[in-house]
């Protein structure tokens, strides 16, 4: 496994930028999207609150290999010419954006309209309600479960595999294919892996158990 | 139009139909194998057996945090060489099985930690056995309050079932690559079946939970 | 004889020093009421009684069996005390009914028929045949506790336990709970252990009564003596707080 390593490892640590990169971008994309679908659910307005929801229910619900090899085969078809790298993170945007729209969504709903009702009768407005009272009591019910989608989302990036993307998941195929070690070579990608989420994953956990 | 026509064609339809059939078998046996060793994995990470859950625990984040293309890959290509050959279908449900059970068994863990305490002493203060409050008291309850992220769990399960299809699983998805392998403009015709399909029975899972979980609040 | 007994009994919560070199005799029959501040250490001694609570030194023998000896079935123990807990804890997936069925079914294994009928003659006892077939959420709070109280003594135990069983009640639920109390404390065989701040029920039920304060027992008189004329400071300030409310 020393040798593989020593061998290959510019290669493992290429896939490993490009997974990082991937996960970031399709990270503050999903965010922006989510939030804003999140919002779109839950305002009075009709048409805006069916836009939310439908893209909300569509994208949660095709899985995300299908999602992420449309834009590969069918975008350069019609539209742009664009390599697996781009097409895996706009797959991965529109998926996760569906899942965080739904955390942020819920996150607004679990505060307690009395919460609200309260900072009105000590005079506050809407706005400093929402500001200082509603919005940190929803922002830290959310952390923990978005935590849980960035590592979804970074577990999710190795789909990029299927498209060419460069990644790890894509690296470690190339090596094993020509080294016939697959095992090791597989548990070396996966400790790649796991560098990244195993540290979120306690840290949430941490969290949650302060915030609980 | 005509590729429309030729690519929604009897044959390729009921071609598309046997891989939705596959998924489905590869997602409900996968379900249960997962119910039953989450179940006992989350118990022992809960109950606090020195050693054990904490050696469980230990493993249950591991293969959590991996992708499970990795497992899936690891089963079919890595397995081999340590003795162990199965066939796509069988690596299939092993790689999700083994993902599923542990992302179940933190579920459990966290459902059965939601059930009030008081559930536990009052149980054992009429002489139940630990396993037999866990049993008849707090499971019951757990599982109950756990249907949402259970079902939830249960749909990813299914659309993860497309990722078999890089290890040629003659599933949903890969029997539409094949389709549109004959012939590329039948790609967005079978891509806009694969999301229907896909979405029709995902969906209507979800509804059946929000239905359940509202008839028992 | 007696049915409950501690033998220099030390309780901590990691450093925390609950019960101090407690020393106790309650005797078969006997009905003893326990009162002292919060905090001071009442849940603490009457869990320990059945096991729900692990003590770290001294001897509690409950029913004749030391509950510290590792040999002792603790399960055993516990089908001869009964407890009811402040907050009910009546089985949210249960009935009332199965509430009350349970136990006997799976620990003591009774004929199904019997316990049908032990329970349905509980919870007429108790007042409430009606609501047999009701959820636990679908009962007011008052009727809970009775729940509770019929659901320990389906377990035909020797001695009961109550830990503040009307402190989480609306005033208005209280008398029928402690109605039922009064009834099961009443029958001769029966041991009770109260903790309660309803003093006018502890001098209506009690034949003793203990002031605890600070983990340590500190007044243990007949009933009519404590309320006459406690020895203790501590349990003289209380008192007058209590009662002057
Ligand atoms: N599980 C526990 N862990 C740590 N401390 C505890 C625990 N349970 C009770 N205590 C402490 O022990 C003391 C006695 O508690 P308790 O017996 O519940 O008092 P009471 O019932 O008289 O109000 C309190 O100071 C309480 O904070
Ligand atoms: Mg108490």
């Amino acid at each position: 496994m020393i040798t593989l390593l020593r061998t290959y490892w510019s290669t493992f640590l290429t896939g490993f930028g490009w997974t990082i990169l991937s996960s970031c971008i399709a990270l503050v994309a999903s965010l922006l999207i989510g939030s804003i679908m999140a919002v779109f659910e839950v305002v009075p307005n009709k048409t805006l609150r069916t836009i939310g929801t439908v893209y909300v229910e569509i994208f949660r619900n095709i899985p995300l290999l299908v999602i992420v090899s449309f834009f590969y085969l069918v975008i350069p078809m019609y539209v742009v010419k664009i390599n697996g790298f781009t097409a895996g993170t706009i797959g991965l945007t529109i998926y996760t954006s569906a899942f965080i729209a739904e955390t942020v969504r819920s996150g607004i709903k679990s505060i307690n309209i009395g919460q609200m009702e309260a900072s009105r009768a000590m005079g506050m407005k809407y706005v400093q309600a929402m500001r200082f009272i509603v919005l940190p009591q929803a922002f830290k019910v959310v952390i923990p479960p978005l935590g849980n989608q960035f590592i979804n989302l970074v577990k999710n990036s190795s789909v990029l595999a299927f498209v060419a993307g460069f990644d790890l998941m894509y690296q470690g195929n190339a090596i094993a294919s020509q080294t016939f070690a697959t095992v090791n070579t597989y548990l070396i990608v996966g400790a790649f892996y796991l560098v990244i989420t195993l540290p979120i994953s306690y840290y949430m956990r941490h969290l949650e158990k302060r915030l609980a | 139009m005509q590729n429309w026509i030729n690519a929604y064609s009897a044959m390729n339809l009921r071609f598309l139909f046997k891989g939705l059939l596959v998924t489905l078998e590869i997602s409900i046996v996968s379900v249960i194998l997962s119910m039953i060793f989450g179940s006992i994995l989350g118990i022992v990470r809960y109950t606090k057996i020195p050693w054990l859950s904490e050696i469980v625990g230990f493993i249950i984040d591991i293969i959590r945090n991996l992708p499970l293309l990795l497992i899936i890959f690891f089963v079919y290509f890595g397995l081999p060489s340590l003795g162990f050959k199965p066939d796509t279908i069988v690596a299939a449900i092993f790689a999700m099985t083994v993902f599923e059970s542990m992302m179940i068994a933190e579920i459990i863990r966290s459902g059965i930690g939601a059930v009030n305490r008081g559930q536990l002493e009052a149980s054992r203060a009429v002489g139940m056995k630990y396993y037999q409050a866990m049993w008849h008291v707090i499971l019951p309850q757990a599982y109950k309050n756990m249907i949402p992220a259970l079902v939830s769990q249960l749909i990813s399960l299914i659309k993860d079932t497309s990722l078999a299809t890089i290890i040629v699983t003659p599933e949903l998805m890969q029997h539409a690559q094949v389709i549109y392998g004959q012939n590329a403009n039948y790609i967005v015709p079978m891509y806009l079946a694969l999301a229907v399909l896909y979405f029709i029975v995902c969906y209507s899972l979800s509804i059946i939970s929000r239905i359940i979980d509202r008839k028992m609040a | 004889m007696s049915m409950i007994e501690f033998r220099k009994v030390q309780k901590y919560y990691g450093k925390f020093h609950a019960l101090k070199d407690i020393d106790l005799e309650i005797d078969k029959g006997e009905t003893v009421v326990l009162i002292g501040p919060s905090g001071s250490g009442k849940s603490t001694l009457a869990r320990s009684v059945n096991g729900l609570e692990t003590i770290q030194s001294g001897q509690l023998i409950v029913n004749g069996r030391d509950i510290a000896d590792k040999k002792t079935d603790i399960n055993r123990i516990r089908t001869d005390v009964g407890m009811v807990f402040q907050h009910f804890n009546l089985y949210a997936n249960k009935d009332v009914l199965e509430n009350i069925m349970i136990a006997p079914r799976i620990v003591l294994k009774m004929n199904e028929d019997e316990n049908k009928k032990n329970a349905m003659a509980l919870l007429d006892q108790v007042g409430l045949a009606d609501k047999a077939h009701n959820m636990p959420s679908q009962i007011s709070g008052g009727q809970a506790q009775r729940v509770a109280i019929a659901r320990s003594l389906a377990m035909k135990p020797r001695c009961m336990l109550f830990d503040e069983p009307t402190s989480a009640l609306d005033p208005e639920m209280i008398d029928d709970v402690l109605g039922v109390i009064k009834y099961v404390t009443s029958q001769s065989d029966m041991t009770s252990l109260i903790v309660t701040h309803e003093m006018g029920f502890a001098q209506e039920v009690a034949n003793r009564v203990i002031f605890m304060d600070d983990g340590q027992i500190l007044e243990d008189d007949k009933t009519d003596v404590f309320f006459k004329n406690p020895s203790n400071e501590r349990a003289r300030q209380f008192l007058s707080k209590i009662i002057s409310h």
